[in-house]
């Protein structure tokens, strides 16, 4: 069912993909990819590193996606959760790496570095206010990262202000829905 | 009675809310855990300042489709589906995919307007090509500071083997990015061809035996429009198939 969040066209792209669609993985990547590819070069730092987990999410992603419930979740949540899941492994490796290399001197070895929750929110957040779609996103980053008055963004856009502070709250609210979805989906 | 959702937005973005309202939701814990989620979301928002978003470069779908298209190849021919068995997804991924399982992932993601480049045009002649696969992959490298730049893949196709390249944007300044196949011998090599300006992808075929030959280290470098067709000696990147 859709809304106006365009919650009805994630689920239907994730029956699409659970029923073996392949352009609904290539949409899946045209809508998540940035955010998992975002996440991954945040989280570990190297950019090879980072490509390599992005891939390793998208086809984890259609080899598991008879795991997908589109009716539980998002599709981005879902994702979230496999690139966690990546990059936690990418990390246990280098700390593997790091143990083996230091066997031989010290009986101490280092703790494996969790993937950082903040990072995770921070990318999540930032990928669907780039979601948003116009002029809800525009005028939301007027608000909440330039700090601009809902009068000046009224005049500048040449919307009413009525309409400006409507979709300030609106737009608010649905950062909050999609940041829900990846905590949820994050396990 | 609680106040409309969009009235607790407006009390974490700091505006001017009725006084019940402001009231009621500093009191009732539901109400005010929501002002609380929405004023982190604010911080986290503010984090970033809206960035932190980085663009995976094109290779990276190109490898995903490498990948996934040793998946669809099948060990032993799938069974003829009759009509009735069909369900309605896979009759359309069926149909969708008669070109062959890299066509299908190609088509599929020019239709979801996933960029790829030069390869992105040549879909049109891959639909309707019988099934590949990928038979060796090298990952690219650049020679000194080992960053990974891209992926080559050997697939063999009807009438012979393919080298597919997909990489970022090479600078090429005003010379010729060239691809060649590099002998393990250190010795011999060959050239396939020529990555167009500012390609990003490029699909040079290949002579059957060349990899059985050891001719397996992907190279592609920079070279000045001269009279001299050998190896400048300019490598940008390089990678050996396995």
């Amino acid at each position: 069912m859709a809304n106006g969040d365009g919650e009805g066209l994630d689920g239907a792209l994730a029956v699409r993909l659970r029923s073996g669609d392949a352009e609904a993985l290539a949409e899946a990547y045209r809508q998540h990819g940035r955010l998992v590819y975002s996440l991954a070069v945040r989280s570990l730092a190297n950019p090879h590193d980072a490509e390599d987990a992005t891939q390793q999410v998208f086809v984890a992603a259609w080899r598991g996606r008879a795991s997908l419930d589109p009716d539980r979740g998002s599709l981005g949540g879902w994702l979230v959760g496999i690139t966690r899941h990546v990059v936690a492994d990418v990390m246990a490796q280098r700390a593997r790496t790091v143990r083996n290399l230091q066997a031989v001197g010290s009986r101490a070895t280092p703790p494996a570095p969790a993937v950082d929750t903040v990072v995770v929110e921070q990318v999540a957040v930032a990928a669907a206010l780039d979601g948003l779609g116009e002029p809800r996103r525009t005028i939301v980053r007027l608000a909440v990262l330039e700090e601009r008055t809902h009068e000046e963004i009224s005049r500048e856009l040449d919307l009413a202000l009525g309409t400006v502070k409507s979709h300030v709250r609106r737009g608010l609210l649905q950062l909050r829905k999609r940041l829900e979805e990846v905590r949820t989906d994050a396990s | 009675m609680h106040p409309d959702d969009e009235v607790l937005a407006a009390i974490a973005l700091g505006e001017d809310v009725p006084d019940e309202a402001a009231a009621h939701a500093a009191a009732c814990p539901q109400c005010a855990a929501m002002v609380a989620d929405l004023a982190e979301v604010l911080v986290l928002a503010r984090a970033t300042g809206g960035g932190g978003l980085v663009d995976p470069p094109a290779s990276v779908w190109a490898g995903i489709a490498a990948r996934l298209e040793q998946e669809e190849v099948p060990a032993l021919p799938a069974p003829e589906p009759t009509p009735a068995d069909e369900a309605p997804a896979d009759e359309l991924a069926r149909r969708r995919g008669r070109g062959g399982p890299r066509a299908r992932w190609l088509v599929a993601a020019a239709a979801a307007g996933v960029a790829l480049g030069v390869l992105g045009t040549q879909v049109v002649s891959l639909v309707g090509a019988p099934a590949q696969a990928v038979v060796a992959r090298a990952p690219l490298d650049t020679l000194d500071t080992a960053e990974r730049r891209g992926e080559a893949n050997l697939v063999r196709e009807q009438g012979g083997y393919a080298l597919r390249v997909g990489v970022q944007p090479l600078q090429a300044g005003p010379d010729v990015l060239e691809v060649w196949l590099i002998n393990t011998d250190g010795v011999r090599m060959v050239s396939v061809g020529i990555l167009p300006d500012s390609a990003t992808t490029g699909v040079f075929p290949v002579a059957d035996q060349l990899f059985d030959q050891g001719y397996r280290i992907v190279d592609i470098s920079r070279e000045p429009l001269d009279d001299r067709p050998e190896h400048s000696g300019d490598s940008l990147v390089r990678g050996t198939l396995a």
